[in-house]
């Protein structure tokens, strides 16, 4: 008896031992979140080209690098046609890997790549050995200079100015490029010539010139790499663009001169509306150390606690002056007046004092259930940020809509220039109040997650959920009870964490709410149906 | 007992390690407990850093402080032969950095359970195999680093010990594991790592463990020296002033010591205390850890007769001691 159990406990404890280690080589993850299915939109879309873009282009301004295509009986084209072929015959796994994940939508596939990359970069910098923070320079991306800091710091403010121009400018592209296609309404090569069978795609329903593919990957590469001009950042982006680039050659439904006026006109869009991202103000949102005593000083004069930074060694405030920086569905005045709407309690009042004590009493008996709706919010260094978190809450309802490219473009582009509305709102407030959060008034709250070193009042998370949650309303009415619960519990979890009283959360959402609807009135007026 | 308790012990501070590259000096033992036997005890350790290694870069975190990790771990062995026991252990853990406004945390973390088994004795040298396994007692935050307590992964282990008894009450024990670990749910759904992922699921790299101890051991006394190296696998380090994450590779290389004496007045309960310090590592704290352990033994045999081995064996028949707590008669294995 003892030594049958003796043998078999030698034959099963080297064995269980061979198995861990095979076992051990199979690390992978059944989702990673980024599986799109194929592409099939419901409508197509193809009268999007009298839709209003946002930087008023017209159809004329392009015609001079989008001219009229050659015939399709042309021999030019008929070369083309070869050339179709001949790369259709090329096909390999890289293409067809290439050609899926394409085929999955590219506003959808770009904003994935976005996010991931306003997640890499969302990172402070370290202080330096005297204590001080570098700036971060888009002169010297990758610190090689002597920056001190690698470019850039994609916190939420600079996300939501990312999210926002891209998609305006991926929207407005697009809206040309349908213009044009129903203008010059050229067929596909594997519709003019029906020996060509499209590889993994379905036969494209739209007009082939110029290359919307090629219009999305130009315009979004050439905003992108200067968001992210890190060089290894770039090159993952160039291998993108190429990929979007091409596929549809590749795949047989697209020639060489749809690709290259595609290419054209992405560029020629992006450079239109490049000239306002260089001069919203964004440049001088960072601030000075005088300014930065300037909004303490105009606090403290006003008989209020000033902000100051928590941090060990005290780092200036981010983007203290994003709240200058040019807004996109109201004017200035507008912005100033709803931002101020809402003056915060003062922290001598009585009511401020019970507020106070809420948050330490969070943060004093945290619960399990709390602390996971903190966490699930917090989207703080090293993610896509709140305004990523909304894309990506967007993302399951764009593509469950079953939405053409443009049609996604539009809502991304309603949401996103809602994001950075509100992110703007948010920090004129932060900035014009100057609230100190709940640690500086009460050392003994430890927070439960980090605390973000800019003035509590209003609640970012607060502010971007409500502008999103009523923009994704509008749009997906299906979704709004949902949009609305997910935004309150955004909200909440700041005050779970300890990091936000509640004026700030309530404060957030209603100056959120109010963003949200002038993004609205847009959407209402934008020639959408 | 105490080396059963060690051993215990070392498979609690084998999971910290995963989750924190806090370390134990104590996982491997070369010491069984006899048939019938159990050992069970109590271990207060405290492990604290103030400088780590981000990725390579030596670096120290004002906002964080020194972060000191506390435990109290419940952990038995029981003989179920003289050459197979059966052991587990559970801590209570709890995290707190002396700077900043972030709290740490606390909360039991898992329970791990393992069986070791004397595979062949040829002379002096025990070859010893062990497997084992740990699952999270409960829902605790992981995806908190440096401030939580735990990974909540799953894990399998297969460990390898050769024990080695020299003249002179010298013993030399070499000791190698390997760890795999299932992915883990945490609370968020996007993170970036060597990507983005946009998911709730992390996968969890495995980790190697190996090291050796030499010293003295004998039933009364133990004093010996440790190392101990952990290598986890995967590429994933800490980024540039970010925070450590579930998945990042944490490794280390630990020098520390042993001492243990088991206190005749007490019934010959062992008190044992350890040291150690990361000496080199890999996304891990710089800490400096050390343990209070007291443990006993209970014979549950209805008949215990005189000659038959009672309480911590090093070798099967080993009878170095008598239970009973009176003088140890100290006949080293012959």
């Amino acid at each position: 008896m003892k030594s049958l159990f003796t043998k078999n406990i030698k034959i099963t404890l080297p064995a269980i031992f061979l198995v861990l280690m095979m076992v051990s080589c199979e690390k992978y993850l059944d989702r990673d979140g980024t599986e799109l299915s194929a592409l099939s939109p419901t409508k197509i879309d193809d009268n999007a080209g009298s839709w209003k873009t946002y930087s008023d282009l017209k159809l004329t301004d392009f015609t001079s690098v989008v001219q009229t295509p050659k015939t399709v009986t042309s021999a030019e084209y008929l070369q083309e046609i070869e050339e179709v072929k001949a790369e259709v015959a090329k096909i390999n796994d890289e293409r067809r890997d290439a050609i899926r994940y394409w085929n999955g939508g590219g506003i959808l596939r770009w904003n994935q790549i976005m996010r991931e990359l306003v997640a890499k970069n969302n990172l402070p910098p370290a202080e330096n050995e005297l204590g001080k923070y570098p700036i971060p320079s888009a002169a010297d991306p990758d610190n090689v200079n002597g920056t001190g800091t690698t470019f850039p710091f994609s916190n939420p403010p600079y996300a939501a100015r990312a999210y926002a121009y891209v998609s305006v400018a991926q929207y407005d592209a697009l809206v040309m490029a349908m213009g044009l296609k129903k203008q010059y309404n050229r067929k596909t090569p594997n519709a003019v010539d029906a020996t060509i069978t499209p590889v993994i795609l379905a036969a494209p329903k739209l007009a082939s010139y110029p290359s919307e593919d090629a219009v999305m990957s130009a315009v979004t590469y050439e905003f992108m790499k200067r968001l992210f001009p890190q060089k290894a950042d770039t090159l993952y982006l160039y291998k993108k663009k190429e990929e979007q680039k091409w596929f549809k050659l590749w795949a047989g439904v697209a020639t060489r001169s749809d690709i290259e006026a595609g290419e054209r006109l992405g560029k020629a869009v992006f450079a239109k509306i490049f000239s306002r991202f260089r001069t919203d103000g964004m440049a001088n949102a960072v601030g000075t150390q005088a300014k930065w005593d300037s909004l303490t000083k105009k606090c403290e004069e006003r008989g209020e606690v000033a902000w100051k930074s928590m941090e060990e060694a005290p780092r200036p405030p981010m983007l203290p002056f994003y709240g200058n920086v040019t807004t996109w569905n109201m004017d200035r005045k507008t912005l100033t007046d709803i931002s101020t709407s809402l003056p915060p309690l003062s922290t001598k009042s009585q009511e401020f004092k019970a507020q106070l004590a809420e948050v330490k009493s969070y943060t004093d008996n945290p619960t399990r259930e709390r602390i996971a709706i903190v966490h699930y919010w917090a989207d703080g260094a090293g993610t896509h940020t709140p305004p990523g978190h909304w894309n990506q809450i967007a993302e399951k309802y764009q593509v469950a809509g079953k939405l053409s490219e443009v049609r996604t473009a539009r809502n991304y582009a309603l949401l996103n220039t809602a994001m950075m509305d509100a992110a703007i709102s948010c920090w004129y407030t932060k900035s014009f109040y100057y609230v100190p959060r709940p640690s500086q008034m009460d050392a003994s709250i430890k927070t439960l997650t980090g605390l973000p070193n800019f003035p509590a009042y209003t609640s970012g998370h607060s502010t971007f959920s409500a502008a999103a949650a009523t923009v994704l309303s509008y749009l997906f009415p299906d979704g709004a009870s949902s949009f609305q619960a997910q935004a309150d519990e955004a909200s909440k979890s700041r005050l779970y964490g300890g990091i936000h009283y509640k004026m700030d959360c309530e404060g957030g959402l209603k100056i959120g709410k109010a963003i949200g609807d002038k993004a609205i009135v847009r959407g209402q007026s934008d020639g959408v149906q | 007992m105490m080396r059963n308790f060690f051993t215990k012990h070392s498979i609690l501070i084998f999971l910290l390690f995963c989750s924190f590259g806090v370390k134990s000096q104590m996982m491997n033992d070369g010491i069984f407990m006899a048939k019938g036997n159990l050992c069970g005890g109590v271990t207060y350790m405290n492990d604290s850093w103030s400088k780590y290694w981000e990725e390579t870069l030596y670096r120290e975190n004002k906002n964080l402080g020194t972060v000191t990790t506390q435990s109290v771990a419940l952990m038995g062995n029981y003989g179920i032969s003289d050459r197979f026991n059966l052991m587990f252990s559970l801590p209570y853990i709890t995290v707190k950095p002396s700077a900043g406004v972030q709290q740490g945390l606390s909360g039991v973390q898992d329970l791990t359970m393992s069986v070791k088994y004397r595979l062949i004795q040829a002379k002096s040298l025990s070859v010893i195999g062990s497997v084992g396994g740990s699952i999270p007692t409960n829902n605790y935050v992981a995806d908190y680093m440096p401030l939580s307590i735990g990974t909540q992964s799953n894990t399998l282990f297969g460990r390898g010990i050769l024990y080695y008894t020299l003249p002179s009450d010298l013993a030399l024990t070499l000791h190698g594991t390997y760890t795999t670990r299932s992915n883990v749910k945490v609370d968020r759904e996007m993170y970036y790592s060597d990507r983005g992922y946009f998911t709730n699921e992390m996968i969890m790299p495995d980790v190697v463990n190996f090291g050796g101890k030499f010293g003295h051991y004998s039933y009364r006394w133990q004093l010996e020296a440790t190392y101990d190296q952990q290598i986890t696998q995967g590429t994933i380090d800490i980024r540039r002033n970010d925070m450590p994450g579930l998945c990042n590779k944490f490794d280390f290389t630990k020098v520390g010591f042993i001492a243990a004496y088991r206190i005749p007045q007490l019934k010959d309960v062992q008190i044992m205390v350890t040291g150690g310090r990361i000496i080199s590592g890999r996304n891990v704290g710089e800490s400096t850890t050390f343990s209070v352990g007291l443990s006993a033994f209970i014979d549950f045999r209805k008949n215990k007769v005189l000659g038959i081995p009672t309480g911590p064996i090093c070798r099967p028949g080993d009878m170095n001691h008598n239970a009973s707590g009176g003088e140890m008669k100290h006949e080293e294995h012959k």
